[in-house]
C-alpha cells in the first residue's frame, strides 16, 4: 500500500517543484495561503499516521497542533526565547510528553470509545486555556517576535520573512513526508499497519500492541506539534479555538476527503480544503450548503476519497513477472531432533466457565517432534484446552510446562516469543495486505528491533527471507504479491499456517485446520502438515478422522472436558471405550 | 458631512436593490476604495454581521457610494466569528485583496489576529464590534480605531450608578472567556472604587446556558443585587431562568447593556425592569437615531440595534475622513490625522476619539419598560477608556 | 452547602438529566442499532426547536405545535436514513461521520434561510408558566417540572415499548449484537428506518420541550451535540438503561461541578467521560460491537 505508482510519483515531484516555485511567480497573498495549506498538509498527515495506518481515529489531535501554537508563545513571551534551535525542540517535547501522558491512557479503549475519550481530552486542554488569565483566555496569545535561527551574530533563517518562512515550511513537509513514508516501510511501520488491519491477530503474533500504538500516537502528537509551531509562528496569533473539536473535526475532514492511509493524499485534501474553503466562500453567503453538498458528494461517490480516485485512475496492473519469485527448494525453517522428550506438558489443567467445566484436570505430556492430535466431539472442551495451551485463556487449574519451563501465568505473545504458534479455527488474516506482508509481518514478531523505527537492512532481509522461506513451504510463493483478500479459501487457510510459521515455532496449535475445506483443498492442507511434521511439533485439533489417521502419531480422545483415551493412534484407536463414547457415535452421526 | 433624512431614505432605497451579494470577486478598478469587512455571515453571530454591514452601506449610498469621490468597493469575507480562522481571514483581506480600510469584526478573538496583522502590514483597521480592552490599549496603533466601545467603558459606569442605588453586595454572573471577565472587571472596579462589595463572581463555562445551578447559588448568597453579562442566545436564557426562578422579585437583575439588546422580543415579560448601561439605546430620543432607524427600517425591514449603529459610525469615519484627504488613501499620516479629527453626530450621540483611538462617548442609562430599552439617564458622560499600556495615549 | 440548597441543586442536577436523556436517547438506539454515528442527530434538535416556534406561532398553542410537529420531524428522520444514512451502513465510522457533518452544513444554512438568524421565545400557555415556591427567595418554574414529568412518561415508555413488543425484542437484540437481527431474518431495512425515525423524532421533540426554556437559535444543534454523545458513550452506546444513567451522571455532574469547582467548570463533565472509559472501555453498560 506504499508503494506508490509512478504516475503518482511524477504528480508528486511535479507539485513539489509547482510549489517551490509560488514565492518566485506567485503574489505575497498566495505565498501566504500556499503556506497554510503545507501547514494543514503537515497537520493531515500526521493525523493520517494514527488515522490510516494504525487504526486510531482521534477526534482530539488539534490538542497537540494548538498546544504546540501555545508552547511557543508562552516560551518565547514568558522566557524570552526567539531561537529555533530552542523552542523547536522544545515545542515538540512538549507535545510528544502530552501525546505521550494522554495516549497512555486513551488507548485503553477502543473504537468509538477511542474517539469520544481524546475528544475529552482535547476539551479539557481546550478549556485549561480558555479558562487560564495567564494566557489570554478566549482572546488568545500574540507572539511578536517570530522565530529566527542564528549562528553566532549571523542570521541564518528568519520566520520573519515570509519567503524564508514559505522554503522552511515546505521543507518541513516534505520531511514530514519523507519522514512518514520511511517510518511505515520501517519495521515498526509494518506492525502498526497490521494493528491497522487486524489487531487480535497481530497481538497472537507476539506483538505488544499497546505499545506500538501509544509511539505512534506520540510520534503523530509530536508531527502535529511541528504543524501547530509553524501554524503559530505565521501569523503569529494563538487562540483556545485552535484546540477545540472543530479544529479536530476539520483535520480529520481533510484526512478523509483526501484518502485515508495514503499519507500523500491527505496532503493533497488540505490543499483542495482550503482553495475550495476559499473560492466557495466568495461565491455567496451562503456558501456552507454548497461546502455541506460537496462532503456529501465526497463520500458517496469517492468513498477512498482523492487519493483512491488518483491510484484507481494510476494503477498499472502488476507484471506477470513479479509474482513469481518462489525458492524451488525452500529449507527447512527450523530443524529439530524427533526424540521422545516431552516439549509441552500439562498437569491437572483445568478451566471452569461459571460453574460449566469445559477443562477437566487433564494432565498430558506431549512428544517432541510427534504429531498429536486431538479430537472429540463437540463440545468436548477441545478448543478451550487449545486456548488455554496458547494462552488466549487463563486456566482455573493446575500447570502448564513448555520445554520443562512452566508458563502457566504466560500471556499469548510470551509463549508465541517461546516457539508456541497457534493458527485459527476462523481464519485470522490481513486482508488488505499482501500475502508477503502478512508472513513479513509474522516474521517480524520474532526481531527484538521492530520497536526501531528505521530499517536495519540486514535484519530486513532476514525478515523477507523467513517471510518467503514460509509462503513457499505453504506453496504461495506464487501468490506472495497478491492481497490476502483475493485468495480461495484454501489458500487462506495454507496463508494463516504459513504466518505461523514464519514465526519459527518448534510447537505449531492448529485449532481445526481443515474446517470447511473442500476434498482437493483438505487434500493440500494435510499435505502441506505431513512436511511441517518432519521439522516441528504439532498439536491439532480435528474432525476429519481420515485426515486425522493420515498424520498423527498420538491420539487423545476429550469427552466432556475429560481425556478418556491417549496414546499412539492405532491402540487408541482400537480403545473399546473410544469406539463406544466417540467413534461409534460419530459414525453413527454420519 | 451630515446627513439629511432625505438622503438617508433615499439611500436606504439603494442599499435593498443591491441586495447582500458578497463582492469579494466583484470586477475592480484600480481607482475604487476597497473597504475589508471581516465579519460573521454564518453562524450564531450572523445576525450582528448583517446588520453592521447593512448599516454601512445605508450610510455609503447615502454618501453617493463614494469615499472622497472614488468610488466604493466593499469586500466581505466570512470570519464565521471562528478564531481559529481569523488569520488566514484577515490575511485575505489585507494581502490577498489589498483593501485600503479593514473593517470589523465581532469576536474579540478574531479582532485580537485582525488588529495584529494590520498592524504588522500598515492597513488601517476600523473595529466596528469587538470590545477587547487590549484593541485600545497594549494592541493599540496609529493605524488601528475602534468605532465601538471598549468593554471596560460600557462596564465600568454601572458600578458607581449601583452604589447610588444603595446597594452594597452583589453577585456578578458571566460566562468564563475573555470579554465577560473584562465586563465584570470593568463593573467591579466602579463598583469598589463607589464603595460596594461584590461578593461573588460565578463565571460558567462558555458557551454552556444551563444556569439553574448558578441561580440557586445566588438566592443562597442572597445580595441586594446581581449584575450579569451574557449575550445573544445565552442573554435571552439568563434573564428567562433569573424571572421565572423567582429571584427577579426580590433581587434586582443589573447588567452590560448587551443582556437586553437585541434579545427583548425573545425575553418577553421576563426582561421588565432590568437595568443595563451601553452605548446606545434603540429609544433614543434624537432626530439622527430617529431617522437613522427609518432609513435602516426601510432598507432592511429589520428593526436597526447598537451594531447597526457602529456600522454606521464606521462608515462616517470613512465618508468624512476621505472627504478631507479627497480620497488619498496613501496620504498617511495625514489621513490617520483626518480619521483621528472626525466629530461624529451619530444616533447614539455625539463621540469623538481618544488618543488611543478609541470613542470618547456617554453611557446611558437604560430600563426596560414594555418591551424597549428606555434610557432613564446617562450612567457617565463622555467615558473614554484608560488606556492603560497603549503607547500613542 | 446547606442541606436545603443541596437538594435544590440535586433537582436542578436530576431535571437537566432529564433534558440530556431525551437527546441521548434517541441518539443511543441509532448508534446501537444503525452502528452510524449521526453527528447530525444535534439538527433534529434544532429543527424541533424552531418547529416548535414557528407552529407555536402561527397556531398560538404550544402543545398544538408539538403534536403537529411531532410527525413531521419523524418524516424528516425517515427521508435522511433513507436517502444518506442508507448508503453508509457497509461503510466506516468515518464516512458516516463526514456525511452527517455535511447534513450539518446544509441544515443549518437551510434554518438561517428559512429562520434568519434571530433568537426567538417560544411563549408557554399560562397553565406551564407558573411556578412553585421553594425557598423564601427561590421558586420553580412549573414547566421544568412539566418537562420532567414527560422524560420520565418518555423514558418508561420507551422501557414498556423495548421489553414488552416484539419490536423491541428486536431492538434489544440489535442493540447488543447487530449481526444477530440480520440472521434471524428480521426486515432490517424496515428496523433501521423505524429507529431512525423514531431517534429523530425523540431528539426533536428534546428541542421542542426545551424550546420554550432554552429560545431557538442558529446553531444550538451544536451545543447539544457533543455533551449528548458524550452521555451516550458513559452510559454505553445502545443502552437505553446507560443512556439514562449517563445522562444523570453529567446533569448532576455539570450541576455540582459548577457550584463546587467553579474554575474547572468546563472540564468536569470530560473529566467525567474520561473517567468513566479508563474504569471501563465500554461505557457503563456497554454491551458488544461498538
Amino acid at each position: 500500500m506504499l508503494r506508490l505508482p509512478r504516475p503518482i510519483l511524477v504528480l508528486l515531484l511535479v507539485a513539489v517543484a509547482a510549489i517551490a516555485v509560488v514565492p518566485l511567480v506567485g503574489e505575497r497573498f498566495h505565498v501566504q495561503l500556499v503556506t497554510q495549506m503545507m501547514v494543514l498538509a503537515i497537520f493531515a498527515m500526521s493525523l493520517d499516521l494514527l488515522v490510516g495506518f494504525t487504526g486510531l481515529v482521534s477526534f482530539g489531535h488539534a490538542a497537540f497542533y494548538g498546544l504546540a501554537g501555545y508552547a511557543l508563545a508562552i516560551l518565547t513571551r514568558d522566557a524570552g526565547l526567539t531561537s529555533m534551535a530552542v523552542t523547536l525542540p522544545l515545542t515538540l517535547v512538549a507535545c510528544g510528553l502530552a501525546a505521550l501522558a494522554i495516549g497512555a491512557l486513551a488507548i485503553r479503549t477502543a473504537g468509538i470509545y477511542f474517539i469520544m475519550v481524546t475528544l475529552a481530552f482535547a476539551q479539557m486542554v481546550y478549556f485549561f486555556f480558555n479558562d487560564a488569565r495567564d494566557y489570554g483566555g478566549s482572546d488568545g496569545l500574540a507572539i511578536y517576535t517570530k522565530p529566527q535561527l542564528a549562528f553566532g551574530e549571523t542570521m541564518l533563517l528568519s520566520l520573519q520573512n515570509r519567503t524564508t518562512f514559505f522554503y522552511v515550511t515546505l521543507a518541513a513537509l516534505v520531511a514530514t513526508f519523507c519522514f512518514l513514508r520511511a517510518l511505515l516501510r520501517s519495521p515498526f511501520g509494518h506492525v502498526i499497519t497490521a494493528i491497522c488491519v487486524n489487531e487480535a491477530r497481530t497481538r497472537a503474533l507476539g506483538f505488544p500492541v499497546a505499545r506500538y500504538k501509544l509511539a505512534s500516537f506520540v510520534i503523530a502528537g509530536v508531527l502535529a506539534g511541528l504543524a501547530g509551531y509553524l501554524g503559530a509562528a505565521q501569523f503569529g496569533i494563538v487562540n483556545p479555538a485552535h484546540l477545540g473539536w472543530r479544529e479536530s473535526g476539520r483535520a480529520l475532514m481533510v484526512v478523509i476527503l483526501g484518502g485515508t492511509g495514503t499519507l500523500f493524499g491527505p496532503a493533497l485534501g488540505a490543499f483542495v480544503f482550503l482553495l475550495l474553503e476559499d473560492v466557495l466562500s466568495g461565491l455567496t453567503e451562503h456558501w456552507l450548503l454548497l461546502m455541506g453538498g460537496f462532503v456529501i458528494a465526497v463520500v458517496l461517490l469517492l468513498p477512498n476519497g482523492i487519493a483512491g480516485a488518483l491510484l484507481r485512475v494510476a494503477r498499472v496492473p502488476p507484471s506477470a513477472g513479479e509474482g513469481a519469485r518462489s525458492r524451488p527448494d525452500a529449507p527447512a525453517l527450523r530443524v529439530v531432533a524427533s526424540n521422545d522428550a516431552p516439549i509441552l506438558e500439562t498437569e491437572g489443567l483445568g478451566k471452569r466457565f461459571a460453574g460449566l467445566v469445559a477443562v477437566n484436570y487433564v494432565s498430558l505430556s506431549f512428544a517432541s517432534g510427534k504429531v498429536h492430535a486431538v479430537i472429540g466431539p463437540n463440545g468436548a472442551g477441545k478448543t478451550t484446552f487449545i486456548n488455554l495451551l496458547s494462552g488466549e485463556l487463563p486456566p482455573t487449574t493446575g500447570s502448564i510446562r513448555f520445554k520443562g519451563k512452566d508458563i502457566t501465568g504466560f500471556s499469548p505473545d510470551a509463549r508465541s516469543r517461546l516457539g508456541i504458534g497457534r493458527s485459527f479455527q476462523i481464519t485470522n488474516l490481513y486482508p488488505s495486505l499482501s500475502c508477503l506482508q502478512n508472513c513479513w509481518v509474522a516474521a517480524q514478531s520474532r526481531q527484538s528491533s521492530s520497536m526501531r523505527f528505521f530499517r536495519a537492512a540486514a535484519r530486513l532481509d532476514d525478515v523477507r527471507a523467513r517471510a518467503e522461506c514460509a509462503l513457499t513451504r505453504c506453496g504461495l510463493a506464487e501468490r506472495s504479491d497478491d492481497l490476502a483478500s483475493t485468495l480461495s479459501h484454501g489458500e487462506r487457510r495454507r496463508l494463516e499456517i504459513a504466518m505461523v510459521l514464519a514465526t519459527e515455532p518448534e510447537l505449531l496449535l492448529l485449532d481445526e485446520p481443515l474446517a470447511g475445506l473442500g476434498a482437493q483443498e483438505s487434500r493440500e492442507v494435510v499435505e502441506l502438515l505431513a512436511g511441517l511434521a518432519r521439522d516441528h511439533t504439532l498439536i491439532l485439533i480435528e474432525h476429519d478422522m481420515d485426515a486425522v489417521f493420515a498424520i498423527a502419531d498420538t491420539l487423545t480422545v476429550l469427552v466432556n472436558g475429560e481425556v478418556i483415551a491417549t496414546g499412539p493412534v492405532q491402540q487408541v484407536r482400537s480403545d473399546p471405550a473410544v469406539q463406544q463414547a466417540y467413534l461409534g457415535h460419530e459414525e453413527a452421526a454420519a | 458631512m451630515r446627513l439629511s433624512r432625505r438622503r438617508l431614505l433615499q439611500a436606504s432605497g439603494a442599499v435593498a436593490a443591491t441586495g447582500l451579494v458578497p463582492s469579494r470577486f466583484a470586477i475592480g478598478q484600480s481607482a475604487k476604495v476597497r473597504v475589508g469587512l471581516l465579519l460573521p455571515y454564518s453562524g450564531t453571530y450572523a445576525a450582528l454581521g448583517h446588520n453592521i454591514t447593512d448599516s454601512m452601506k445605508l450610510a455609503f449610498a447615502a454618501a453617493g457610494n463614494k469615499l472622497g469621490g472614488r468610488e466604493i468597493e466593499l469586500v466581505q469575507v466570512d470570519s464565521e466569528a471562528d478564531p481559529a480562522k481569523a488569520p488566514a481571514n484577515t490575511n485575505k483581506l489585507i494581502v490577498g485583496e489589498k483593501v485600503d480600510f479593514i473593517t470589523g469584526p465581532v469576536h474579540s478573538g478574531v479582532a485580537m489576529a485582525m488588529v495584529k496583522i494590520a498592524r504588522e502590514e500598515g492597513t488601517i483597521a476600523i473595529v466596528s464590534n469587538a470590545g477587547a480592552n487590549a484593541v485600545t490599549r497594549e494592541m493599540c496603533g496609529p493605524n488601528v480605531f475602534r468605532t465601538s466601545f471598549s468593554n471596560w467603558q460600557v462596564c465600568q459606569p454601572m458600578g458607581a450608578e449601583m452604589a447610588r442605588r444603595n446597594l452594597k453586595r452583589v453577585v456578578s454572573v458571566t460566562w468564563n472567556y475573555a470579554a465577560g471577565k473584562e465586563m465584570i472587571g470593568a463593573f467591579r472596579e466602579g463598583f469598589e472604587k463607589a464603595g460596594g462589595t461584590v461578593v461573588k463572581e460565578i463565571l460558567v463555562p462558555f458557551p454552556n446556558v444551563e444556569f439553574q445551578a448558578n441561580l440557586t447559588e445566588v438566592a443562597a448568597l442572597k445580595p441586594d443585587a446581581v449584575y450579569a453579562f451574557f449575550a445573544g442566545a445565552g442573554a435571552v436564557k439568563f434573564v428567562k431562568d433569573y424571572a421565572d426562578s423567582g429571584l427577579k422579585a426580590r433581587i434586582p437583575l443589573y447588567g452590560a447593556g448587551f443582556l437586553t439588546d437585541g434579545t427583548l422580543r425573545a425575553q418577553g415579560a421576563a426582561a421588565e425592569g432590568v437595568l443595563t448601561t451601553l452605548h446606545y439605546a434603540d429609544s433614543l430620543d434624537t432626530p439622527q437615531n430617529r431617522s437613522f432607524r427609518e432609513a435602516f427600517k426601510k432598507a432592511t425591514t429589520r428593526d436597526a440595534d447598537v451594531y447597526a449603529v457602529q456600522g454606521y459610525d464606521t462608515a462616517q469615519l470613512l465618508i468624512q475622513a476621505m472627504d478631507k484627504v479627497k480620497g488619498d488613501t496613501k496620504a498617511g499620516k495625514a489621513l490617520i490625522a483626518a480619521m483621528e479629527a472626525v466629530q461624529f453626530d451619530s444616533p447614539r450621540g455625539r463621540w469623538t476619539f481618544s488618543k488611543s483611538h478609541n470613542p470618547v462617548q456617554d453611557i446611558y442609562l437604560r430600563e426596560v419598560r414594555n418591551g424597549d430599552n428606555a434610557v432613564i439617564g446617562i450612567a457617565q458622560k463622555a467615558v473614554a477608556d484608560p488606556a492603560k499600556g497603549c503607547g500613542i495615549a | 452547602m446547606d442541606p436545603a440548597a443541596f437538594a435544590i441543586q440535586l433537582l436542578n442536577g436530576v431535571q437537566y438529566g432529564f433534558l440530556l436523556f431525551l437527546v441521548a436517547a434517541g441518539l443511543t438506539l441509532i448508534f446501537g442499532i444503525l452502528g452510524v454515528i449521526n453527528l447530525a442527530h444535534g439538527s433534529f434538535y434544532m429543527i424541533g426547536a424552531y418547529f416548535a416556534y414557528w407552529l407555536t406561532a402561527r397556531t398560538g398553542s404550544f402543545p398544538l405545535a408539538l403534536v403537529l410537529a411531532l410527525p413531521v420531524a419523524a418524516l424528516l428522520g425517515w427521508a435522511v436514513e433513507r436517502f444518506a444514512i442508507s448508503f453508509l451502513y457497509a461503510r466506516d465510522h468515518l464516512h458516516q461521520v463526514l456525511l452527517t457533518y455535511g447534513l450539518i452544513l446544509i441544515f443549518n444554512e437551510l434554518q438561517r434561510i428559512v429562520w434568519g438568524n434571530d433568537v426567538h421565545g417560544v411563549p408557554l400557555p399560562d397553565a406551564l408558566a407558573g411556578t412553585l415556591a421553594l425557598t423564601e427567595l427561590q421558586s420553580y418554574p412549573v414547566y421544568r417540572l412539566v418537562v420532567s414529568g414527560l422524560c420520565v412518561a418518555v423514558a418508561l415508555g420507551m422501557y414498556a415499548v423495548i421489553h414488552t413488543t416484539r419490536l423491541g425484542m428486536t431492538i434489544r437484540a440489535g442493540a447488543s449484537n447487530r449481526e444477530m437481527v440480520q440472521l434471524l431474518g428480521i426486515d432490517v431495512k424496515r428496523l433501521f428506518a423505524i429507529v431512525f425515525s423514531a431517534g429523530a423524532a425523540l431528539t426533536a421533540l428534546a428541542g421542542m420541550l426545551s424550546a420554550p426554556i432554552n429560545s431557538v437559535y442558529p446553531g444550538m444543534g451544536e451545543s447539544i451535540l457533543i455533551i449528548s454523545f458524550v452521555v451516550v458513550v458513559i452510559g454505553g452506546i445502545g443502552s437505553i438503561k446507560g443512556a439514562f444513567l449517563g445522562a444523570m451522571l453529567i446533569g448532576l455532574a455539570d450541576t455540582f461541578g459548577k457550584v463546587l469547582l467553579p474554575d474547572q467548570a468546563g472540564m468536569v463533565v470530560y473529566g467525567l467521560m474520561a473517567a468513566v472509559l479508563l474504569w471501563r472501555p465500554r461505557g457503563l453498560f456497554g454491551a458488544g460491537s461498538a
